[in-house]
């Protein structure tokens, strides 16, 4: 209210250099909202999408990778430092969490680079989880989601999972972690998320 | 009353706060540009957005892209010490929003506390909803400045409020980031927006209630001791 009248001060654009932050490779960005302050991804359609997530020339983190309320079909994410990388180089330091809850399809395919999320549409066939470089903390799934989850056990590509902490499988039917050194129910995640809180945990992996 | 005043530093000890963590207070009030005033600007996509400075506020314009986040961020220690109350608050009214998504939030505040906790706020035109906590958004009146504030003892619970009204008590996220750091601004890719911002505040102040304990305290014992001398 003490404020001096200003005159308008317009500043042109200037070429200001991108300093990283979450960026889409690839797939159409029309349909994801990246919030660079948070590093929420949310998802607001079917469809491919590649991400990678720098600190101007290091890896940086993603909070959360969520698909929108009312999203239907299919949906995969990669992250991933190079787009042809298909075997999943990791392209973020964290990946806090992938949310998958809210599609209303029941087939989900999400590649993440760390994670090989794979089915036939109408149900989930089941997860499959490949090599990590980084770190992953959760991966959730509706509840109507079926099939199994299955963790290779391939010691040519360890160390897998690093940091991840719980997947919330919802209503998972028949989980099947066949890597029992590294898997095994602990309901310890950490769930903030208060609709989440309702959700059953019919298994979880703990993995270090 | 000598009994009363020998007792004071015992007294001061007992109902006294404990000793404060680094209070601080960080002010923006739209009197320059943020990176001018200990704010760094980020931005990614096509930006940076066209801004201007008028009267004290803040016009950030990315309508010409959906592809631009432009937001200004801090990074230091957050935290409030015990007996302590940290303390955010905005003025913020959003004239437009471009997405072609259903959500039609474009700009944001974000926390991420001193021990990997955060809050993520994302505004639109008459609404705005939390980006960590599933189902939370609310919708008032549009194209209007309102006044925000948040406060938390914690930091992983918080009180909101909007136009001086509390109106949800919430929970921080924990993410596995670090780097405890506040930010504000246009902050989404993929969604463009014209906004202004009055001023944008943050800092640790004492807890309302130490103080009035202290205080409440103090009078008791006044008056207990007037009473003696009656």
């Amino acid at each position: 209210m003490f404020r001096s009248a200003r005159s308008v001060i317009l500043v042109s654009v200037l070429a200001f250099p991108a300093r990283g932050g979450i960026e889409l490779w690839s797939g159409d960005p029309d349909d994801v909202g990246i919030d660079n302050q948070a590093g929420i991804v949310t998802i607001e359609a079917a469809g491919v999408f590649k991400f990678q997530s720098l600190d101007g020339e290091d890896l940086a983190d993603i909070s959360l990778i969520e698909v929108a309320d009312g999203v239907t079909g299919t949906v995969e994410v990669h992250v991933m430092r190079d787009p042809a990388d298909e075997v999943g180089t990791t392209g973020a330091r964290d990946v806090n969490e992938i949310d998958l809850t809210n599609d209303q399809g029941a087939s989900l395919v999400g590649v993440l680079g760390v994670i090989d999320i794979g089915g036939d549409l109408g149900t989930l066939g089941g997860v499959t989880v490949n090599d990590v470089t980084g770190s992953l903390g959760y991966i959730w799934f509706a509840d109507d989601v079926q099939g199994e989850i299955t963790i290779p056990d391939d010691p040519g590509v360890r160390p897998r999972f690093s940091g991840l902490r719980s997947m919330i499988l919802g209503d998972l039917l028949t989980p099947d972690f066949s890597d029992s050194r590294s898997a095994g129910p602990s309901g310890s995640a950490a769930k903030t998320r208060e609709s989440r809180a309702r959700s059953g945990i019919l298994g979880s992996a703990c993995l270090g | 009353m000598w009994r009363w005043v020998a007792s004071l530093p015992l007294l001061l000890c007992v109902v006294a706060p404990p000793a404060a963590g680094d209070r601080y207070w960080v002010a923006y009030e739209g009197d320059d540009f943020p990176e001018n005033e200990g704010w760094e600007r980020l931005n990614f996509g096509d930006g940076p957005a066209n801004r201007t400075l008028d009267d004290g506020v803040l016009t950030i314009d990315s309508l010409w892209s959906t592809n631009i986040s432009d937001f200004y961020k801090m990074e230091r220690p957050l935290n409030p010490g015990p007996g302590e109350t940290f303390v955010m608050e905005w003025r913020l009214r959003v004239n437009q929003v471009v997405d072609n998504g259903p959500r039609l939030v474009d700009p944001g505040v974000a926390l991420f506390s001193d021990d990997d906790w955060a809050l993520a706020l994302q505004f639109g035109v008459s609404g705005f909803r939390s980006g960590f906590e599933d189902n939370v958004s609310f919708v008032f009146e549009a194209a209007v400045f309102h006044d925000y504030r948040v406060r938390s003892t914690d930091m992983r619970s918080y009180a909101l409020y909007v136009d001086d009204e509390l109106i949800h008590n919430g929970a921080f996220w924990e993410p596995t980031t670090t780097r405890s750091r506040i930010s504000w601004g246009d902050g989404i890719q993929g969604a463009a927006s014209h906004h202004d911002w009055d001023y944008f505040r943050f800092g640790v102040v004492p807890e309302p209630s130490s103080s009035l304990l202290v205080l409440s305290f103090l009078g008791a014992m006044a008056l207990a001791s007037l009473r003696r001398r009656m």
